[in-house]
């Protein structure tokens, strides 16, 4: 007999949270992106036709430049989401699976701003069917399916990827690309991690990707020890990196302000479809990605930002850690338990 | 004395303890097949029959010394049969609640052999009381416990006190106690921090205080709080374990002859004016004894039950009954009642995704089981690793809490059931 009350939180509420927490990245994103389109002069054409003034000094205009990039992408990629979760409700005759929007905001704001439109659809197809529906859907897959869309866009399509942004011929590098390459002398790091800096659409600014993780964890969506297990293992590599003066070594502040590591923190890894079953091993996630993350900047002598690659290799290695806990209580379980089995 | 603090756990919010007592003597009692998964039945009485209060209904099948009796004198009403020709409800008239006359022999004297009790709790239909892990049924006839646990303390949301129950029958209680200490080398009296009650001093009875949020009050949770604590005591074989108002059945019965079958309950929950203690019989029909709770006054006093949703047994792990299962639980203490509309609003949020690995499983599972690998073994039958985790240790009470905080809304105790019932099949 089916239980008859419940918890005041269910899946839908997970959800919901997990858009309310992303929204302030994904504003901050949003306007970040316009202040930087306007700043390289690549104003998109809507503003000319509302008659703003292409200033980046203009919250408006900002926001409405970067509204206007990433409106097509996410309209395409909630179409492409929405479509297979119909597609896939239909097929095996069950009810639509609710993720399917979530799944789309999540993936909109990985994308860099120079995605076209073609490429994104694709992306989001192979998140949304590899990454969830062959799966049985939320709940049953392994790894975020905005991460796999995501990943699967830089790693097989780059050329789609790095072309000049929109209606423009101006190419851009991100920020990451540009310290990595010439060092983080002179710069200071406080606006890089609020907000302005070039990299994906939503996942700029560390602090609201931070505060996004708060509430996740307030809300019980996500798991503060996959997050604290992030920041250890970024900080305990960098600090070993500096310290044994390793060409490239940043300190662990600056790792997690630049490029998707404190997005991929917050929202990716702690997606409660895909998270660790036990305590150690969300730290373990938590660690592993973080210490993959500076390992592979720092020591892969082309310094990738390498945050996917290596949230995704530590989402895989996530059932062997719980097989591990699991042995060691059925053995536990094996000697202890009150009746000698 | 032993103390147990557990911190995990949750203490869901319904409402206060009732207060406000009256007796009710039913019109109608019934005995529910449900109370007893694994049983098959062989009935001994038809309908029309007349039975006496201790009168052997029905006998198991397969375990002939087990039977259950009649809690009340009366006539057989209504055999309802159930598929499979299983016995969904055995229905009694009651018609008169102090009928003294009883078809029990006398009991024997409580310094009788081991042996001669064990017959006597048998044929009283008391051996049912006890119910054995693992797998959760009712014991062989002939086993013994390696311990036994008496729960004299109940952490379920609008419970009533046990307590108040024990200290009215603090002699049935305390003869009940030396009854079944008999049984068992190891005896657990648990009770809840700091209870009022006097624990005789007695061969291999000790008490056990239990502080802490539910499911602090459960007797899986003492099965492996003690184990996880006295380590030299674990000894291999079944654990057994006991409620405190069949203690004092038994202490009645064997001080007095007579099978009294009363049941202090709780009658509570939103959709009453008022939470009640009852007393009354085993089996209680549960719609007249609602009817009785709301006065001419209140609005729908013509149909009070239409719009109800009623429980019998605790708000977690209880079953929602229905116009012919209506009546209370073998092992319930507790009668919940919901307004329908607010359980349905629930209700839609149906199980659509699949097990969300959230902390909040962690946070009100007390036990040294990982839960969430437990859980998700669970919901894949996977029953193999299930087993390796302990579920056959568990009773589908201990995972309403999971069931109760899954953002899923997964029915992870009715896996646990389908699981035990494989795997005492041997599959």
């Amino acid at each position: 007999m089916a239980i008859q009350i419940h918890a005041p939180t269910n899946a839908r509420h997970l959800l919901q949270a997990l858009i309310w927490a992303s929204l302030p990245a994904a504003i901050i994103g949003i306007w970040n992106l316009g202040f930087q389109l306007l700043r390289l002069q690549a104003a998109p054409a809507l503003l000319e036709r509302l008659d703003l003034n292409p200033d980046p000094a203009s919250v408006i205009s900002c926001f409405i430049a970067g509204a206007a990039v990433m409106a097509p992408l996410l309209a395409t990629a909630t179409a492409v989401s929405g479509f297979w979760a119909w597609a896939f409700s239909t097929l095996r005759r069950q009810p639509l699976d609710s993720a399917w929007l979530p799944m789309a905001w999540l993936f909109v704001l990985l994308l860099p701003p120079s995605t076209s439109l073609p490429a994104a659809a694709l992306a989001m197809s192979f998140g949304a069917v590899v990454g969830a529906h062959i799966f049985g859907g939320s709940g049953r897959y392994l790894a975020s399916p905005a991460l796999l869309g995501a990943l699967f866009l830089t790693m097989s399509y780059p050329e789609f990827v790095a072309v000049p942004l929109p209606g423009t011929d101006i190419a851009i590098t991100s920020t990451w690309a540009q310290l990595a390459a010439n060092g983080i002398e002179g710069s200071t790091l406080l606006p890089y991690a609020s907000g302005r800096e070039i990299g994906a659409i939503g996942a700029v600014s560390t602090f609201a990707c931070l505060a996004g993780a708060l509430y996740l964890i307030h809300a019980g969506a996500a798991s503060w020890r996959i997050v604290a297990g992030g920041i250890l293992g970024i900080l305990i590599p960098a600090v070993f990196l500096t310290w044994a003066d390793v060409d490239g070594a940043l300190p662990g502040q600056w790792h997690l302000a630049l490029g998707n590591l404190a997005f991929a923190l917050a929202f990716l890894i702690t997606d409660p479809g895909a998270a660790p079953l036990t305590r150690p091993a969300r730290w373990l996630l938590g660690f592993t990605t973080g210490a993959l993350t500076v390992i592979i900047r720092t020591l892969d002598p082309a310094h990738p930002e390498a945050v996917l690659h290596a949230a995704l290799l530590s989402v895989l290695t996530v059932p062997l850690w719980d097989y591990l806990v699991v042995r060691r209580a059925a053995a536990r379980m094996a000697s202890r338990a009150p009746v000698a089995l | 004395m032993l103390r147990i603090e557990l911190k995990r756990g949750l203490d869901v919010p319904l409402g206060a303890r009732p207060g406000v007592r009256r007796r009710h003597s039913p019109s109608r009692v019934a005995l529910l097949g449900a109370d007893y998964p694994g049983l098959r039945p062989n009935l001994l009485v038809a309908e029309g029959d007349r039975v006496n209060s201790g009168s052997v209904l029905l006998i198991d099948r397969t375990r002939p010394e087990i039977c259950l009796t009649a809690p009340a004198a009366g006539r057989v009403r209504e055999i309802r049969r159930g598929a499979r020709r299983s016995l969904d409800a055995l229905v009694i008239d009651v018609d008169n609640a102090e009928d003294e006359s009883t078809d029990l022999p006398p009991p024997p004297t409580t310094d009788a052999g081991p042996e001669t009790i064990r017959r006597a709790l048998q044929r009283g239909g008391l051996w049912p009381a006890f119910r054995a892990r693992p797998f959760e049924r009712i014991p062989d006839a002939d086993a013994t416990p390696a311990q036994l646990f008496v729960t004299a303390m109940d952490t379920h949301p609008l419970a009533p006190d046990p307590v108040t129950a024990i200290q009215e029958c603090a002699d049935a209680f305390d003869l009940g106690l030396r009854i079944i200490t008999g049984l068992s080398p190891v005896t657990w009296l648990c009770t809840a921090a700091g209870a009022n009650l006097f624990c005789p001093q007695l061969a291999g009875l000790e008490r056990v205080e239990f502080s802490g949020p539910h499911p602090a009050g459960l007797p899986g949770t003492h099965m492996f709080a003690i184990a996880a604590r006295r380590i030299e005591q674990l000894t291999p074989g079944e654990r057994w374990h006991i409620g405190y108002q069949d203690v004092i059945a038994i202490g009645e019965y064997f001080g007095s002859g007579r099978l009294s079958g009363r049941r202090l309950i709780s009658l509570a929950g939103p959709g009453l004016p008022e939470n009640q203690l009852v007393e009354t019989l085993i089996g209680t029909a549960i719609h007249e004894l609602i009817e009785g709770s709301f006065t001419a006054a209140d609005t729908n006093a013509a149909s009070p039950t239409r719009g109800l949703r009623i429980i019998s047994g605790p708000a977690l792990s209880g079953r929602l009954t229905t116009a012919t299962t209506a009546y209370l639980g073998r092992y319930h203490q507790q009668i919940i009642v919901l307004h329908a509309a607010s359980v349905d609003a629930l209700a839609t949020t149906a199980a659509t995704s699949g097990m969300l690995a959230v902390e909040v499983f962690d946070s009100v599972w007390p036990l040294p089981i990982p839960v969430a690998p437990l859980l998700r073994a669970l919901l894949m039958e996977d029953t193999e690793s299930a087993a390796e985790l302990g579920a056959t240790l568990l009773a589908p009470e201990d995972l309403a809490l999971c069931d109760y905080v899954c953002p899923a809304h997964q029915d992870y105790s009715a896996a646990l059931s389908r699981t035990l019932e494989r795997l005492r099949r041997g599959g």
